[in-house]
């Protein structure tokens, strides 16, 4: 197994810089992903690793070794591209065996290779026919065969799953971790969908602008959000200014700005200070009453909108002139528009940057 | 309904007599090619295969043939090499100079053939050079090549960058993957810009004029060359034979593009 690491990576397309100073160890064995929106570099950065790009600064290491100027051709990197890029003129069998034609392979193994990849894939049968005559979910499935075919040191994936319908994709992505798993080997994955990266990664990389904003392990994102822009990234996030009125070591006790008083947990503050505070819209939650409990704040609102979601329904509650979004499960909602509620918010939901 | 019938029924009849307007004045060349009385008249006196016959023993006219044949096919091959070479370079890369270029390749196309003549002429005496069937071939090339450079660079923007990247990363380099993805992809329309190429090439009359060294003809310059004395019946079999051959190589093209065209819409799958 190979591990990749880019120091210093830039890469610069006209007035524009898709990457700036770009530092990034991708572990041997690790399934990381490249999140962002568009235009953040994370493609960029992928097609550097695949030769496909060269960087305008900086190294591409695989054991220590430059591989800069080594063409796509000689990477042994599998890729698997948004949209299939299968050959149309190839059958589904051509279309995998082509990266054997290039690497002095016998026929014979040709074969069996080729069969062994449509059988990991889960597609026994269908070598024989062209593209245009499989299924979406086929043709990825083909391009995945081909790709892990000429067994590559590094697999890179650009956004394979989003040419697909929404079903499909969520079955893609179980199979692409199990062929992950099967083959144990390195794997760069981008994409902007934040629920495909948490899911499947062991690392997610998170870019902004040509930069990594953070790294880490999927719950690290979502439960310590570096920045305003890694906690709006992961879901729907509220903000309320408010000015510190009292200051401890642990934590400190705030006035929302129109609104009540909350005591915070892990959160310092000088007093008087003023402070924007961020609170994720599924940590709050609302009810006709809730116990008295240490740890939490209560306040009474009232709903102004509901949207049901199907799993979730999403409330605006107004609390004394703040606006607060929660995230609620759907089962057994009664709750509707102008009701009287009461919003519990944990004390160490709040985030502050 | 009915009146909508009756629209269809006359946009059919409109069509039935454009394409008699335009196909006619050809097909009754070729019916009076088999005509026995020796000049173009009608109704015709019987059926003959005399004037093929005749074509067959005239030297000039074969000579004029294979005259034909050799430039129409040097000056094809020629133009579908480079052609295809520009349109890779223009589709594929940019470079300095990309517009001007493909405006050069292209303008030929828009320039009357009289001036084209005339213009080529001029410069081969500025450059001292004699009139020659190499120079012919030249001059042949500069026609065709945009009719090669336009149809191919099309069909090559077509083809999706990622398809070749694809091939890239699974160990092809540029050459291979040009061989192996690129041509086949780009195949029907390279073979069918070839055939143009051939089929304006040996049709050209105006500007080869011009061009044609001493004591040599080429088809169109010879029938030309027939007419300035008489109407004669054997250059109606010639047309016969002129106007069958080019339906047939057209179909064959037709036919051939449609075999090796590989289907390059959307994929059938379903897509958000």
């Amino acid at each position: 197994m190979t591990g990749i690491e880019l120091r210093h990576v830039r890469k610069q397309f006209g007035a524009t810089v898709a990457v700036e100073d770009l530092n990034l160890v991708v572990r041997a064995g690790e399934f990381l992903s490249l999140l962002g929106p568009s235009g953040c570099g994370k493609t960029t950065t992928l097609r550097m690793v695949a030769g496909l790009e060269y960087p305008d600064k900086g190294d591409i290491l695989i054991n220590e070794q430059r591989i800069n100027d080594i063409p796509v051709h000689r990477r042994n990197f599998g890729m698997v591209f948004q949209d299939h890029a299968l050959f149309p003129h190839k059958t589904a069998y051509d279309n995998i065996a082509f990266g054997l034609k290039y690497r002095q392979v016998e026929r014979a193994d040709i074969e069996r290779r080729v069969r062994r990849a449509l059988d990991i894939v889960r597609l026994p049968n269908v070598g024989d026919r062209l593209p245009r005559d499989l299924s979406g979910g086929q043709q990825q499935r083909v391009a995945l065969a081909r790709a892990i075919v000429i067994e590559p040191d590094l697999l890179l994936f650009d956004e394979p799953l989003s040419a697909l319908d929404a079903n499909l994709r969520e079955e893609m992505r179980v199979e692409l971790k199990r062929i992950h798993h099967t083959l144990a080997i390195t794997a760069i994955y981008v994409t902007h969908d934040q629920a495909e990266a948490l899911s499947m990664s062991d690392r997610v990389v998170l870019m902004r602008d040509g930069r990594i904003e953070q790294q880490g392990t999927p719950d690290e994102l979502y439960r310590k959000p570096a920045s305003e822009f890694s906690a709006r990234f992961f879901g729907q996030v509220n903000d309320v200014s408010a000015t510190v009125i009292a200051a401890a070591d642990n934590g400190c006790r705030v006035k929302l700005d129109g609104g009540p008083e909350v005591d915070i947990a892990g959160i310092r503050a000088n007093t008087g200070e003023p402070i924007k505070l961020f609170l994720r819209a599924e940590r709050a939650q609302i009810g006709l009453s809730f116990p008295n409990e240490p740890g939490f704040a209560t306040f009474e609102g009232t709903i102004t909108t509901c949207d049901y979601l199907g799993v979730l329904t999403r409330y605006v509650v107004d609390v004394a002139g703040v606006s607060f979004v929660v995230l609620q499960s759907a089962a057994g909602s009664v709750l509707r528009p102008r009701d009287r509620v009461t919003v519990r918010i944990p004390s160490d939901a709040w985030m502050k940057f | 309904m009915s009146a909508r019938r009756a629209l269809r029924s006359l946009l059919g009849a409109l069509t039935l007599i454009t394409y008699l307007f335009m196909l006619a004045p050809a097909l009754v060349v070729v019916v009076l090619a088999f005509n026995t009385s020796p000049s173009s008249t009608f109704p015709m006196t019987g059926l003959t295969f005399r004037w093929f016959a005749e074509l067959a023993q005239d030297d000039a006219v074969l000579g004029a043939l294979w005259n034909s044949l050799v430039l129409a096919l040097c000056a094809s091959t020629l133009s579908t090499v480079v052609g295809t070479a520009a349109a890779l370079s223009l589709s594929c890369f940019r470079f300095a100079g990309r517009g001007p270029m493909q405006l050069m390749l292209t303008v030929p196309i828009l320039v009357p053939h009289i001036v084209l003549g005339v213009g080529l002429l001029l410069a081969f005496r500025v450059f001292g050079l004699a009139k020659s069937f190499p120079l012919l071939v030249i001059g042949h090339m500069a026609m065709t090549l945009p009719y090669v450079v336009l149809t191919t660079s099309h069909r090559l923007r077509a083809i999706p960058a990622n398809i070749e990247e694809a091939a890239r990363t699974l160990g092809a380099n540029r050459i291979q993957t040009f061989c192996a993805i690129t041509l086949p992809l780009a195949l029907p329309a390279v073979l069918a810009s070839s055939l143009f190429a051939f089929m304006s090439s040996f049709d050209e009359v105006t500007a080869t004029l011009f061009w044609l060294p001493a004591n040599m003809q080429t088809v169109p310059t010879q029938i030309m060359a027939m007419l300035q004395f008489s109407v004669d019946q054997k250059i109606n079999a010639l047309a016969a034979l002129l106007i069958v051959g080019s339906v047939v190589l057209a179909a064959a093209a037709l036919a051939l593009g449609r075999a090796l065209s590989v289907d390059e819409q959307r994929p059938r799958g379903k897509r958000t």
